[in-house]
């Protein structure tokens, strides 16, 4: 019933777009043309230019960028060409950091979307509003507060000597942990908000529907309430996942220099005079193409799920 | 008692709590419904049908009062602890699930071996002919299929009681009287009680072995569809199920002897209330020394309410013939043609206004227009006295 609801819903859209069409996408086209397509053309450009020592770009093409990303030919670039792992190795681990984060974000972020979900409609907003207040706040000083907290003598580490339980300050600063923590703070409201959207359009007579045929709370939880509200989940977590991958403040500020992730190394490469332009574009490019890969094997799997099942 | 009930609620009162006003859902009920039977909760919307149903599957707590199932209290049990079954209103069958996987459900979380759920769920979807069909996502499929599935869903791990939650009301007309006729064969075929709640008392009537009638939290009258239409207790139930003619009466005494009326009709219409006492009253519309059934006592003298139902007035051109039984004079004010029948307004010489339903038959001519004078003819014996 729900499926040809929506159908209509889509014929009515189709039909006032079709007479206007053009007028009316023209906002769209033009955030997508100016702000979007041109920006990745001309870093696409970029990457395939020759690096200007002081900054910028000579205009002579070369496949330099990529070179130097993916092969290892020496300090002299005299050596036979080997696989150079360095920036793969950045990326490697990268790739972890967000993928943790990610997880982490979904295993506090789920239960606290279904909390507020769950409340009564007129509370529901408060319950939001709390979720976003820090984000009222440059996420530069929340990152800096992040690092006040929880440094060697830090209020963290106070608290927890002075309750006794530990002895010896933890540090924190520098580690993986700090970064995951700075992640997990800055992108949590990416995965609560489209779970929460999901989890209040959820039916909860499917919950009922699950406990009447014998599910207890896990396999109804399991079997029932994340498959529906997947879609939110899938949502949030490439909300999170993607901007992890790239972030450069956390990493920078709590992770230090041997913390290295992508976002820090394209950083690099654009700041003062010592940047690479065309190494950093091409560093970009690479990324973009892996998460564009990411999206498109998402998207394959989306439409043949809705395309009958199995 | 020989035979444990299937279903025995114990005084139940639901209440559902609220800071400045708590709503009293259900007001200290008490019935019980017999294994296999086909029950129907009836009354209009807010009486209390759905929170009585959700009761019994646990899916509300109860406030005061037990429910026993089989002669087991299962007022503390949790719904998937309960071999009872539930038909939603709305279906709510799991969209990323297939209709097989959906029937299949139940079973599987019981842990049944996995030869018995496929054959079972199975023969499940041949009972409600959807065998081509398991392969399909719910929202590949239409309200009426969507239905029998969630029919099929409650069924398949073989409750002891079905639940089901106006299950029709969200198709259409012909789908609706089709589902009817199903439903009921796979009650039947199956065994199982089913309780099933409705505020359509056609639905009721043509569906039921046994209907509560309930209103305002209470349970106003249970009975066979039959019993409940011949002889409602009240005016709420009167009104509710099909339309009827309430009218003032006295009391003049107990049952006079029935001379008018012939024999053979007296005892049949005898052997059809049982349980029924009968009353000389006289209507306030002019009609005397009438002997009616009643279902309690009334004292000499007390004025009552009692009960004709539309299609069993007569209606006739004015004429002088003598043998004017039962009949008083009226006046046409509207007629509505309805198809199967015609329905008369009409307006007693009292002042009193009556509602007549004609049946058309063949030869049925209109023997009279809006605005003549008639003689209108009330049987007594189809004249039922109703309590408060
Ligand atoms: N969750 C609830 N909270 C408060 N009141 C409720 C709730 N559910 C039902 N009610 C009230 O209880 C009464 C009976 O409702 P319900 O059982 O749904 O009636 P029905 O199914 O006969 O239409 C109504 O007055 C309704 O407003
Ligand atoms: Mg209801």
């Amino acid at each position: 019933m729900a499926g040809w609801i929506t159908k209509g819903g889509n014929g009515a859209q189709t039909s006032i777009v079709d007479g206007k069409q053009h007028i009316l996408l023209m906002p769209a086209w033009f955030v997508i043309g100016i702000l979007l397509v041109i920006p990745v053309l001309v870093m696409l450009i970029y990457s395939f230019l020759t690096q200007d020592f002081r900054g910028g770009v000579i205009w002579e093409f070369t496949l330099e960028a990529y070179d130097q990303f993916f092969i290892d030919r020496g300090l002299f670039g005299d050596e036979p060409a080997r696989i150079e792992w360095t920036y793969l190795g950045i990326f490697w681990r990268s790739f972890l950091q967000a993928l943790f984060a990610m997880v982490f974000c979904f295993l506090i972020g789920f239960p606290t979307a279904y909390f507020i979900a769950t409340r009564a409609p007129k509370s529901r907003s408060f319950w939001l509003f709390l979720i976003t207040i820090p984000y009222w706040v440059n996420l530069l000083i929340r990152t800096v507060s992040m690092k006040f907290l929880i440094r060697d003598t830090g209020p963290l580490n106070n608290w927890l000597m002075s309750w006794g339980v530990i002895d010896d300050p933890i540090s924190m600063i520098n580690t993986n942990f700090a970064i995951q923590l700075g992640l997990f703070y800055s992108y949590l409201p990416f995965m609560v908000l489209p779970i929460y959207a999901s989890i209040e359009r959820y039916n909860f007579a499917l919950s009922e529907a699950a406990a009447d045929l014998y599910s207890n709370r896990w396999t109804t939880l399991f079997k029932v309430v994340i498959p529906a509200v997947k879609p939110g989940i899938i949502a949030g977590c490439i909300l999170v996942f993607i901007p992890s991958l790239g972030a450069f403040l956390a990493p920078d500020l709590l992770g230090g220099a041997k913390n290295f992730m992508i976002g820090s190394l394209v950083e690099e490469q654009f700041k003062g005079q010592s940047g690479d332009w065309p190494f950093g574009a091409a560093v970009s490019m690479i990324l973009l193409t892996i998460i564009m890969i990411i999206l498109l094997f998402y998207a394959r799997a989306q439409s043949r799920d809705n395309n009958g099942g199995h | 008692m020989t035979d444990t009930h299937a279903i025995d609620i114990v005084s139940v009162t639901k209440v559902y709590p609220h800071r400045t006003d708590p709503v009293v859902a259900l007001d200290n009920i008490s019935f019980s419904i017999g294994d296999n039977e086909f029950f129907t909760l009836l009354g209009p919307s807010g009486c209390g049908k759905t929170t009585l149903l959700r009761m019994i599957g646990g899916f509300e707590d109860i406030t005061k009062g037990q429910i026993l199932l089989f002669g087991d209290d299962i007022s503390r049990l949790q719904s998937n602890q309960r071999p009872v079954n539930t038909v939603f209103q709305q279906y709510a069958l799991f969209p990323h699930l297939t209709v097989y996987e959906n029937v299949a459900f139940g079973l599987k979380r019981l842990g049944r071996d996995t030869d018995f759920i496929k054959t079972q769920t199975h023969a499940m979807l041949e009972l409600i002919r959807m065998a081509e069909f398991a392969e399909r996502k719910p929202s590949q499929l239409s309200g009426g299929q969507q239905q029998r599935v969630a029919l099929a869903r409650a069924l398949a791990p073989q409750p002891k009681v079905l639940l089901l939650d106006e299950p029709l009301s969200a198709l259409d007309l012909k789908l609706r009287q089709a589902m009817r006729e199903e439903l009921k064969e796979i009650q039947k075929h199956t065994g199982i009680t089913f309780i099933f709640v409705t505020h359509d008392q056609e639905e009721a009537l043509t569906m039921s072995d046994r209907i509560a009638v309930m209103s305002n939290g209470q349970v106003q009258q249970i009975g066979s569809p039959k019993e409940i239409y011949d002889n409602p207790t009240n005016i709420f139930v009167a009104n509710f199920i099909g339309e009827a003619n309430i009218l003032k009466a006295k009391v003049t005494g107990p049952e006079k002897s029935p001379a008018k009326a012939s024999k053979a009709k007296a005892s049949k219409a005898q052997a059809a209330a049982k349980d029924q006492v009968k009353l000389c009253v006289d209507l306030e519309c002019g009609i005397k020394g009438l002997n009616i059934f009643s279902q309690s006592q009334f004292q000499k003298g007390k004025q009552i309410n009692v009960m004709i139902r539309p299609e069993r007035i007569q209606i006739k051109p004015l004429s002088r013939g003598r043998g004017k039984v039962n009949t008083v004079g009226g006046t046409v004010k509207s007629i509505s043609y309805l198809g199967t029948d015609t329905q008369v307004q009409l307006l007693l010489d009292d002042g009193e206004s009556l509602l007549a339903r004609l049946q058309n038959t063949i030869d049925a001519t209109s023997s009279f227009g809006v605005g003549n004078k008639v003689e209108i003819t009330i049987p007594e014996i189809a004249i039922r006295a109703l309590s408060e």
